[in-house]
């Protein structure tokens, strides 16, 4: 018999007590866990996305900035276009390093000819695109052939279908880039020589043929040269037109972030007052269970036990209640949102991906650290005054 | 073994209102006697054992244990001295329900940092063996009768081989065997060279006793034991 093994007799013995600061501990550890994990992979998701792209500025018609964010968060196709002679002027600017166009497309809506209705298709320039060559380099080894794709994480072949098949001509899917949680997990990457062929390929097979001019292009992929500054860049670049927009990366996706943010911070702000509010019950759960247990900790003063052992039995109590229940807590809220995470991204309609291992062991430490500490911080005044209560006294009431 | 000299006790009710359940009293307990202190209830019995254990201090005189005179001892000290050197014997129930009757008598062993670790469990069963309970190790004491916990507290109480035993009514609502029969106890144990300091409002007890004592009133006084 130690102090542990004590707590826990204590804790078996006093099921339903036991049992309402477990399920407290349970509930609000799950829940703060749950909005933290859904603000952090959120967050996670968007940075995977910009990373992704690799840009440090995108270049965007003026007035596209939201359709151009729903493309990439949601995989949504849009349709936004400005001349290509805007790429020659944006790589002029000083402090740009690499000027890439690319070209938004969209699969046709219920028609036989697509094997997937309404897919976003990016399409790449290969001699500068920096966002889908360095995959393709690294994976490859080599650039995609006509008639080749690469996929977001969830692009697959149709079961029914032999490849990926658009306006009527296939094409083989050769990879899937890494999960980023966004709109490009769902989105397909080809070269303009495919898409041209795909084009003069939909004149004849396609329910309606897919028109690419050559003349326009959707937006402007910037990289600056090292040590360059991008606000200044950015800043060029806007200069001197009005038809086009320059948005810095770490503000891509700005409306979408702060609308995020608020409603979850919120979640967040609700859950910390739940949590306060419960920790203010446990200690007053404490506080009954001290007071029912004055005369039995008297008698362990009787029989030798120091001040420090009871105030230490009655910490040991709520501090082992507090781990059991933080971990089930966050297993439980972890579990679920892993499971649920494609369902609770499509109907919160925002980014999500799972956070990295590190990352979730260091959640998981914080939050069972946070529940011991604030859960013993509860039974603290309580297992204090009880280790203070005069004995006799005690053993009388 | 212990001893008081002119020990007061006083509790302030309210404003307006104190009690002295102790009143100068003075009494001295030789090693391996047994001493009975008879009395009606409210007398005073409780508060005189509580301050024997110091559980609580004395308004005025001095209590002394083994030469160690209790008010100079810091609260680490009093509960070391309480687990090395005291068992108590309770008037009410007492033990942890929470624990089997094994776990409940090997507990004050976990106080006594002098006590072998690996030879508690050892101990405390043979200890209910010496109460006739070796049969009923690891059940919990509300299977236990009345009697039955009496007896697993009085070998709690002897765990850490104490000098000295206060005991508190150890024979308050029990039939007349079970009455006898913990007397026995009580009395063969003292043999052994334990000391008993028994509080109790059964003058029945009074011929088992080596010397005997009546409190009234917060006064003691001796009595004859037979």
């Amino acid at each position: 018999m130690n102090i542990f093994r004590l707590a826990i007799r204590n804790i078996h013995w006093n099921a339903f007590r036991s049992l309402a600061i477990y399920l407290a501990v349970v509930g609000v550890t799950g829940m703060l866990l749950s909005t933290t994990l859904i603000i952090r992979g959120a967050e996670y998701s968007l940075n995977s996305g910009l990373q992704r792209m690799g840009a440090d500025i995108l270049v965007v018609p003026a007035g596209a900035e939201t359709k151009l964010e729903t493309a990439l968060l949601m995989g949504k196709p849009t349709n936004i276009w400005m001349p290509r002679e805007k790429v020659d002027s944006v790589a002029a600017v000083a402090g740009v390093e690499t000027a890439s166009p690319q070209v938004y497309l969209a699969s046709l809506y219920g028609a036989a000819c697509c094997a997937v209705w309404e897919m976003f298709i990016v399409v790449y320039d290969p001699a500068t695109d920096f966002t889908v060559t360095p995959w393709l380099r690294d994976h490859l080894g080599r650039e995609l052939e006509k008639g080749e794709v690469i996929g977001g994480h969830y692009i697959s072949v149709p079961p029914e279908w032999e490849n990926i098949t658009l306006y009527g001509y296939g094409m083989e899917l050769v990879g899937n880039l890494a999960a980023t949680g966004t709109g490009l997990d769902q989105t397909l990457f080809m070269n303009m020589e495919t898409a041209i062929e795909m084009a003069e390929v939909s004149k004849s097979l396609a329910e309606q043929a897919l028109v690419i001019d050559p003349g326009l292009i959707s937006t402007i992929m910037v990289r600056v040269v090292e040590g360059a500054d991008t606000h200044r860049v950015a800043l060029d670049i806007l200069s001197g037109t009005t038809e086009m927009v320059p948005i810095e990366s770490p503000n891509l996706f700005g409306t979408f972030r702060s609308q995020m943010n608020g409603l979850l911070w919120g979640f967040f702000a609700i859950s910390l007052l739940i949590w306060g509010l419960s920790m203010f019950l446990v200690g007053l759960i404490f506080s009954m269970a001290a007071n029912e247990r004055k005369r039995e900790m008297a008698v362990l003063r009787a029989l030798g036990a120091t001040r420090g052992f009871i105030f230490g039995t009655l910490l040991s109590e709520a501090a082992l209640l507090a781990l059991a229940g933080s971990i089930t807590g966050i297993i439980v809220s972890a579990g679920g949102l892993y499971i649920f995470k494609d369902l609770l991204a499509g109907s919160l309609r925002m980014p999500f991906l799972f956070p990295s291992l590190p990352a979730f062991i260091g959640l998981f430490s914080a939050g069972v650290a946070l529940a011991i500490l604030t859960v013993t911080l509860s039974a603290l005044l309580p297992a204090y005054r009880l280790s203070r209560r005069e004995m006799a006294v005690a053993m009388r009431e | 073994m212990l001893k008081l000299e002119e020990v007061t006790k006083t509790f302030q009710l309210d404003e307006n209102t104190t009690i002295t359940p102790v009143n100068r009293v003075s009494l001295d307990v030789e090693r391996g006697g047994l001493v009975i202190v008879v009395g009606r209830s409210g007398s005073g019995k409780t508060t005189l054992l509580n301050l024997a254990a110091g559980l609580v201090k004395p308004t005025a005189g001095r209590v002394t244990v083994n030469g160690r005179e209790l008010a100079g001892l810091s609260d680490r000290e009093l509960s070391r001295m309480r687990s090395r050197d005291i068992g108590f014997v309770f008037q009410f129930p007492s033990l942890l329900p929470a624990l089997t009757i094994l776990e409940n008598v090997s507990l004050p062993s976990i106080f006594n940092p002098v006590a072998a670790m690996n030879h508690r469990r050892e101990r405390a069963a043979e200890l209910l063996g010496t109460v006739g309970l070796s049969t009923k190790l690891n059940v919990h004491p509300a299977q236990l009768s009345a009697g039955e916990q009496k007896r697993v507290v009085i070998a709690r109480a002897l765990i850490n081989n104490p000098g000295l035993v206060l005991a508190d009514e150890p024979t308050s609502d029990l039939d007349q065997y079970t009455e006898t029969q913990i007397m026995d106890m009580i009395c063969s144990i003292n043999a052994t060279g334990v000391t008993f300091l028994v509080v109790t409002h059964n003058r029945k007890l009074l011929p088992l006793a080596g010397a005997a004592y009546e409190m009234e009133n917060g006064i003691l006084k001796p009595v004859q034991p037979d």
